[in-house]
């Protein structure tokens, strides 16, 4: 057939994308822009392309222009969840949540979060970001829990958030647990800085005198 | 009606819903107008009542109108009729996918790839569906293991894919690589390839990209400048060479 085939054509339009967020890796200003400006055009001609919402979005927050990633990603807030862009979708929710949990809007951020565990239990992230408001609200066991659901989705692979999870549980008072997990964060990091002395010692401490 | 005139009206019938269904094709991708290629379907249906075509593409477009329940209605109908159809059980599958049904998601999959185990799109589908419930271990049987149905494809540029795209959802990423550069040159898988290979170089740990609430309460002594690290540009770098050989390759 002579007409030009929409898988094709929306392909293509998904490379494009895809190549913007190559120039936008690269952090320099100039690059930047040009991947908004050529996302920018292809919302003129789609006007509810997903992945280019998501795209500028991203842009102007490394631009530093967090009212215009706002205002982006609010598009997306009554879109429905789908298969087709269903990570894009994700990581825009992501993205949004963060911009309210840095304005202390942790409500906001809560109900988005909760939308995204509820169509992807495996996005470590938002369960990372639901500990984060935890521990920030001081409810040391919840984030606990929450950091703990985070460290076995990433297979125990990140030293970061085992730090986290046992700093919770040392504040929450599992003392026994802070220390198995300091235990498995230091035989895969030997070196990661901090746990021996924050996290290891502390808890030792505080099994010794109850 | 004479033997010959009963044949060519069957003839002239078929013709007739070819028609409508290429016309609602263009009615669908090109033009964009959903509600013209519905009419289509519907009239080649019409001429044609059991036309497999026709109630596969009305299906598909009904998901992608996002209405759930035309869409289930005529494709239990579909199924009602013809309960061995692969791609009207892989439909009913995507329908669940697609408005979040996860469970009753997988249990379409399943049943699909226990019979059709070389089926790779199903298999990327029934990755995803078992990574967002959680359960990313109910595929290892069908895909992972040496004695499993999938190991038979291994040839295919689809089992690869596959296999990267579960050594990606665990983390393995030096795994996962291994897999993408044996299918980024397939002409049916390579894009999407393209696209993960991507994802990883840029984004290896899944961040959220201009996303900083969590810096600075992740490691204080990390500089939390623009700048990039040395690793970060070097992705980058090797996203970009990327992107240009496919470019070459296309002619794009």
């Amino acid at each position: 057939m002579i007409f030009i085939q929409d898988s094709d054509y929306k392909n293509s339009l998904r490379m494009q994308i895809l190549e913007c967020h190559v120039m936008m890796g690269s952090k320099q200003k100039e690059e930047i822009e040009r991947a908004i400006s050529i996302q920018m055009e292809v919302l003129n001609s789609e006007r509810e392309y997903i992945p280019a919402i998501y795209g500028t979005a991203v842009g102007f927050m490394l631009l530093k222009q967090t009212p215009r990633a706002r205002n982006q990603l609010k598009r997306l807030g009554k879109t429905e969840w789908n298969m087709e862009f269903a990570d894009e979708i994700e990581k825009s929710w992501l993205l949004l949540a963060d911009i309210y949990i840095q304005g202390g809007k942790y409500d906001l951020a809560i109900d988005l979060l909760k939308k995204v565990t509820a169509v992807n239990q495996s996005c470590s992230k938002a369960w990372e970001y639901l500990g984060f408001i935890m521990e920030k609200e001081h409810a040391y066991k919840d984030a606990a829990e929450h950091y703990h659901k985070c460290w076995v989705l990433e297979r125990q692979s990140n030293p970061a958030i085992g730090f986290k999870l046992a700093f919770n549980y040392l504040k929450a008072k599992r003392y026994t647990d802070a220390i198995d997990i300091s235990h498995a964060v230091l035989h895969s990091f030997p070196d990661y800085p901090k746990i021996e002395k924050e996290i290891l010692q502390k808890a030792r401490s505080n099994l010794r005198f109850p | 009606l004479t033997r010959s005139s009963e044949a060519e009206s069957e003839k002239w019938t078929l013709s007739i819903a070819e028609t409508c269904i290429k016309a609602a094709l263009v009615a669908e991708q090109n033009v964009k107008d959903y509600e013209k290629a519905l009419s289509f379907l519907n009239e080649a249906l019409h001429h044609r009542p059991r036309h497999e075509g026709a109630s596969i593409a009305l299906g598909r477009l009904y998901i992608k109108l996002q209405n759930p329940t035309s869409a289930q209605q005529h494709l239990n109908a579909l199924l009602e009729e013809n309960p061995n159809s692969v791609e009207a059980s892989e439909l009913m599958a995507d329908l669940m996918f697609n408005s979040a049904s996860f469970q009753s998601a997988v249990f379409h999959y399943h049943k699909l790839l226990e019979k059709n185990p070389g089926n790779f799109e199903i298999m990327a589908k029934y990755i995803q569906v078992c990574k967002r419930i959680g359960k990313l271990e109910l595929m290892e049987d069908l895909l992972m293991k040496e004695d499993s149905p999938a190991v038979r494809f291994k040839l295919s540029p689809g089992y690869h894919y596959c296999r990267g795209l579960y050594f990606r959802s665990v983390s393995k990423l030096n795994d996962a690589m291994r897999e993408f550069v044996l299918c980024k040159r397939d002409s049916i898988w390579g894009e999407r390839t393209l696209c993960m290979m991507v994802d990883i170089f840029l984004n290896p740990g899944n961040e959220t990209i201009g996303g900083d609430a969590l810096e600075g309460a992740i490691d204080n002594s990390a500089s939390t400048s623009n700048l990039n690290t040395e690793a970060e540009m070097l992705g980058v770098v090797a996203a970009g060479r990327l992107l240009k050989v496919y470019d070459i390759y296309t002619g794009f």
